[in-house]
């Protein structure tokens, strides 16, 4: 056959290409359930409209708490809201015990990253949406997808393996960071951000 | 997004030699703070890590006529020419120029210690084992300061950890950038005898500046030209003769 | 279809070059790279809400109020309380590692038999109900037939809550001792109270008003009572018009600070002493009323007729003109004397110790501000029946059961003290201890305390403290369930065998009686965690006084009326030892050194220290690592030593090799020997260290051992 050679070599380049960007993510990440179902859409919705705030509050130093606590749940849920399976769990196995919920939390950074929300969100004014996305109003949590390696969340790399976002949102490595600041004309000292 | 004024701020130190009793309380302070972990089993005083360390220094006079004073010496901060700075190949080093604070990036650290050599000071130190504290004690570490890894460099950084806790207080309450150093480093925090004064050099009316002016103030190795903007202060004319004689090797 | 090995290569190279075209090799670097930060070598930071709480430090009894700054409820780092009327602001070395102690490799987790003492040195786990049995049935024995030997607790920090209970429980056993453990008293001032009539009072110190602080060698700058009340007596001297002398061997850390450093020579120190008392009275600088009222004051005039400063100056290394000037800056105002002792050195001998506070007296700054002072104790729920003992005063071999208090005192002490009192056959040494210790090494039973901060300590005034002061150290980690209360520990004992002594449920309700003993006496001031301070006579109920406590806050008292006239006494006579030194004959023989150990307080073997402490020891000289000899290095050159070398010291107690230090601020011919800790974190707790130096001082029939006579060579 003629062009056998280059032909296999092409073969050799589509394999490689298939198993790179179709296999490789898939081996590369695995996914973790969540403990329990979150609808963030209930929360912001009309019925209550809560802001992210209300929940994702900060500290009285200043710092952000985070996914909020099971007493900052507790506030509303003490007794079931309903007769969900997952609203049974929630005041059955963390609201009455008084346990935390040992969330997968997407955004999760390394311990060298130091990372202030009143910085960005109170002086910068930047909204929870341009690095979070709009998940405050999804009515569920997406699959948690851990980097077998790093041991991170697929959402800091962005779920597009290429690394290039498909949403502005997408992905939570330093180069993000780093080219907002150029941008804002930020870019001082790496002990800015790190510690 | 508007765009805030940066301040250009030098935040340095004025150590007091002559109220120095050499407690230890700034070191180990640092340490705690800065999670710095203990010696291991084979470490000695060329291989250990001490960010502060106090060294005892003598007139070298037979006793009695003998006479001694503490240094405490940490990242002595120079702020020309840099000598960490100018030798790392990996740029994880850099003088911030709003804070004047050198920084030291463990994540971008090959290991190549030129740093350590270049450093007039001594000041810079290696992990040659991996950061190891005893069992249950890891849940006691200051979640402000990263731990390092095992071959990388690491120095005094006027414990940044702070400078952190004090920025995002600072925006928490609707302040603009901190213009003058709001929070105070462990060293200076610990001292009982009130040796260390921190602040900022650049602001005329604070004491580290005034102090950093006052008769009997000098530098180490002032004639390198490094600049450091950790001053020291002492009476004694031996102690600031010794300042800028070369160590003996 | 035949695929030769051409094709199959031609295949892997596309596949190679397609790879690179695939997230493969970069994802797989950047995570890698990633990993490297964030493998489980590296400790893992947890974040959460961080908060603060107040405690006081039980580490030594300086009393010091710790702000602990807990992350999620974890202590993260201890620091110092701004303004503490005590502490002032300051902690020490130490304090700042305390939290770190729980997690010390040397710490005991349960009870253990240990057979060190036939050699083998291994720990056998036990469990606290059979020890309890086992030493239930010895108290019975004694209690019977006190004449084959005696019981005796040691009390590491006299004057607490448990010190009464101690007390209290001996009082059941005929001629049982309750012991004080050495250098748990101020030695000048216990010299004091030998020679004036305190009655109820409890002799101080008045550093913020006295002129001149004459020193024997008290590290005063170094750890001596609350570091953050010396600091600030010391501070600024000369803008207060104070002056501090430091008179010892060793240019101290105290002696560089001080205004004055008289490079006194070791062992002279009551000649020079009264030869200072000579200056005093020749020159006519005491006080009137102290010729007239004060026992002994031409016995003591006669007695130090002979120690003219010309002759003491030819033996102690000082000029005349120093001694003379010495004299006259303690006659010329309100002034301190005082020996200080050392951690780990132990007070001097009781001539010397009485030669120095008798300067005290003739300088008539007994009962005056500025000098020594008497505040009132602690208030108390019970009457201590027991009076204490020091260990010098019990016959050697006497003792059947001996009992060693958990409480950290700063010091540490020659074991043979102790051993040397234990009956030759059969005697059971119990201590309660967190940690293994140099002192397990006597011990036949050990059992695990909570480690600091890990339950509710007393903490009080040390000794020389100005006012009474109490105060807890509030726990903030949980102790575990295999930790022992010695109270309860005690309790049992006494059902074991029998016997109707006081019984007690924990050390936490013998101390809510005294915070119940404080609120009664209607004294002083409390303080809350949050600054509010309530008089005590206005105070509601004990539970206030009680919640405040434990939650931080501390009690003062107010200050005591000082009494009309304190009868007092000078010393009349003075051993031979001191007769000798002044005859002007070379004190030791040519060839030989005085030994002399040196600690430093709060870190010395009896107690473990956090291992981040190795940044003082092991990673720097900033302290002096135990075991190290610090020598002269003009006697370095007489023994052939260099520095980092080892040498062989022989005492007759026995021989030890430690390698030396050469140090010029150590005087010729004195061997300055480190006790101190050995920070280590890989240690496991399998076997006691041994007492290293301790173990080769001479111990003199009033117990104490701070110089011996020693010989040197190159090991």
């Amino acid at each position: 056959m003629r062009f056998k050679g280059p032909m296999l070599f092409l073969a050799g380049i589509l394999l490689a290409l298939c198993i790179g960007w179709f296999a490789f993510p898939m081996a590369l990440y695995k996914s973790e359930p969540q403990p329990l179902q979150f609808n963030h859409a209930i929360h912001t919705g009309e019925q209550n409209s809560m802001t992210c705030e209300m929940c994702h509050e900060f500290a009285a130093d200043g710092t952000f708490k985070g996914i909020p606590s099971i007493a900052k749940c507790a506030e509303c849920h003490s007794a079931p809201i309903g007769t969900t399976q997952n609203e049974k769990t929630l005041v059955e196995q963390y609201v009455t015990p008084q346990k935390e919920i040992p969330w997968k939390v997407y955004s999760r950074q390394p311990d060298n990253a130091y990372f202030p929300h009143a910085v960005h969100v109170k002086k910068a004014e930047i909204k929870c949406e341009e690095c979070h996305g709009p998940h405050g109003s999804s009515d569920h949590l997406p699959v948690y997808q851990v980097n077998r390696i790093s041991g991170y969340s697929r959402d800091i790399w962005g779920h597009n393996i290429s690394g290039i976002p498909s949403h502005p949102w997408e992905g939570m490595k330093m180069d993000r960071c780093v080219r907002c600041h150029a941008e804002r004309h930020r870019d001082d000292s790496c002990l800015d951000c790190h510690k | 997004m508007e765009q805030t004024e940066q301040s250009k701020s030098r935040y340095g130190m004025v150590v007091d030699l002559d109220k120095c009793t050499g407690c230890g309380d700034c070191v180990v302070a640092c340490a705690i703070e800065n999670n710095v972990a203990p010696a291991e089993q084979k470490a000695t005083e060329r291989t250990g890590i001490t960010w502060l360390r106090v060294y005892p220094v003598t007139n070298g006079e037979a006793f009695p006529a003998h006479d001694a004073v503490f240094v405490p010496m940490m990242c002595q901060q120079c702020g020309h020419h840099t000598p960490c700075v100018s030798v790392c190949p990996q740029n994880a080093v850099e003088v911030d120029p709003t804070t004047g604070i050198v920084g030291q990036i463990p994540q971008r650290c090959l290991g190549c210690r030129y740093c350590m050599t270049a450093c007039p000071f001594h000041a810079r130190y290696f992990n040659w084992w991996d950061p190891e504290w005893p069992a249950g004690t890891e849940a006691q570490l200051n979640p402000d300061v990263a731990p390092r890894m095992r071959g990388v460099a690491e120095k005094c950084n006027f414990c940044h950890g702070r400078l952190h806790a004090a920025r995002t207080r600072a925006a928490a309450e609707g302040k603009s950038n901190i213009a003058s150093p709001a929070y105070t480093p462990a060293c200076a925090e610990s001292c009982p005898a009130q040796a260390i004064v921190f602040g900022d050099l650049a602001d005329e009316s604070s004491d580290v500046a005034r102090l950093s002016k006052a008769h009997d103030t000098f530098r180490f190795l002032s004639k390198l030209g490094t600049e450091p903007k950790v001053y020291y202060h002492s009476a004694k004319e031996w102690v600031r003769k010794m300042a800028d004689q070369s160590p003996a090797v | 279809m035949n695929i030769t090995r051409r094709e199959l290569l031609t295949l892997a190279g596309g596949s190679v070059l397609g790879t690179l075209f695939t997230p493969i090799p970069w994802k797989l670097l950047d995570d890698s790279a990633i990993w490297t930060q964030n493998w489980s070598r590296i400790p893992a930071l947890r974040h959460g809400p961080v908060s603060y709480r107040l405690s006081a430090c039980p580490l030594c009894p300086g009393g010091c109020a710790l702000n602990v700054r807990c992350v999620q409820g974890r202590p993260v780092s201890l620091g110092a309380v701004p303004e503490h009327p005590v502490s002032n602001g300051v902690i020490c070395a130490t304090a700042y590692a305390g939290h770190h102690l729980a997690t010390h490799p040397l710490r005991l987790h349960q009870p253990y038999a240990f057979n060190g003492k036939t050699g083998e040195s291994t720990l056998l786990p036990m469990n606290e109900a059979d020890i309890a049995s086992r030493l239930g049935g010895q108290v019975r024995k004694i209690a019977q037939s006190p004449s084959d030997g005696v019981i005796a607790i040691l009390d590491q920090r006299p004057g607490r809550a448990i010190s009464a209970f101690y007390q209290e429980f001996l009082a059941g056993f005929p001629g049982s001792h309750y012991v004080v453990a050495p250098g748990a008293d101020d030695p000048t001032l216990s010299a004091l109270s030998a020679l004036c009539d305190f009655k109820d009072l409890v002799p101080s110190y008045d550093f913020e008003n006295a002129r001149t602080i004459l020193s024997f060698g008290a590290p005063l700058l170094d750890g001596w009572g609350t570091p953050g009340r010396m600091y600030a007596a010391l501070h600024n001297r000369a803008q207060k018009g104070r002056t501090l002398i430091q008179a010892e061997g060793v240019h101290s850390r105290t002696a560089l600070q001080a205004d004055t450093w008289l490079p006194l020579m070791a062992g002279t120190e009551a000649a020079f002493a009264l030869a200072v008392g000579h200056v005093i009275i020749q020159e006519g600088r005491y006080p009137a009323l102290v010729a007239r009222h004060v026992r002994n004051f031409p016995e003591y005039a006669e007695l130090t007729r002979a120690f003219a400063p010309e002759r003491v100056a030819q033996v102690c290394g000082l000029s005349a003109e120093q001694i003379i000037a010495t004299a006259r800056a303690i006659a010329s105002g309100p002034s301190i004397v005082i020996s200080g002792g050392n951690p780990a050195g132990g007070p001097f001998d009781t001539g010397t110790e009485t030669a120095i506070a008798a300067l005290n007296v003739l300088s008539g700054n007994v009962g005056c501000s500025g000098g020594v002072l008497l505040r009132a104790a602690v208030p108390a729920p019970v009457h201590a029946p027991k009076p204490a003992v020091s260990l010098a005063t019990i016959p050697d071999h006497s003792i059947k059961v001996l009992i060693l208090d958990a409480a950290a005192s700063g010091n540490t002490y020659p074991l043979a003290l102790l051993t040397r009192k234990l009956v030759r056959q059969d005697a059971v040494v119990v201590q309660f201890s967190a940690f293994l210790s140099s002192q397990s090494g006597a011990a036949d039973f050990i059992l695990p305390v909570p480690a600091p901060f890990e339950s509710l300590e007393e903490v009080q005034s040390p000794a020389g403290a100005d006012r009474a002061f109490f105060a807890l150290s509030s726990p903030f980690m949980s102790a575990s369930d295999k930790a022992v209360d010695p109270v309860a520990f005690l309790s049992r004992v006494a059902t074991a065998a029998g016997l109707a002594i006081p019984q007690a449920a924990s050390t936490e309700v013998l101390l809510k009686q005294r915070s119940e003993a404080i609120f009664a006496s209607h004294r002083g001031v409390v303080t809350g965690p949050a600054g509010t301070r309530m008089q005590m006579k206005d105070t509601v109920s004990a539970d206030d006084v009680w919640k405040a406590l434990t939650d931080g806050g501390y009690w003062i008292d107010d200050s005591t009326r000082q009494p009309a006239s304190i009868p007092s006494a000078l010393p009349a006579a003075i051993s031979a030892g001191q007769q000798a030194a002044l005859s002007g004959t070379p004190s030791l023989p040519e060839g030989t050194f005085r030994l002399m150990p040196f600690g430093w307080r709060g870190a010395t073997m009896t107690a473990a220290v956090a291992p981040v402490m190795s940044k003082l020891f092991q990673e720097s000289n900033l302290r002096a690592l135990g075991g190290r000899l610090h020598i002269n290095p003009a006697t370095a050159a007489a023994c052939g030593l260099a520095d980092g070398e080892s040498a062989r010291i022989t005492t007759a107690a026995g021989t030890l090799t430690m390698p030396v230090v050469v140090d010029a601020s150590v005087m010729p011919g004195l061997l300055h020997a480190a006790v101190g800790p050995v920070p280590n974190k890989t240690a496991t707790a399998t076997r006691p260290e041994s007492e290293g130096i301790l173990a080769l001082c001479s111990l003199q029939d009033d117990g104490s051992w701070r110089f011996t006579e020693a010989s040197m060579g190159k090991a």
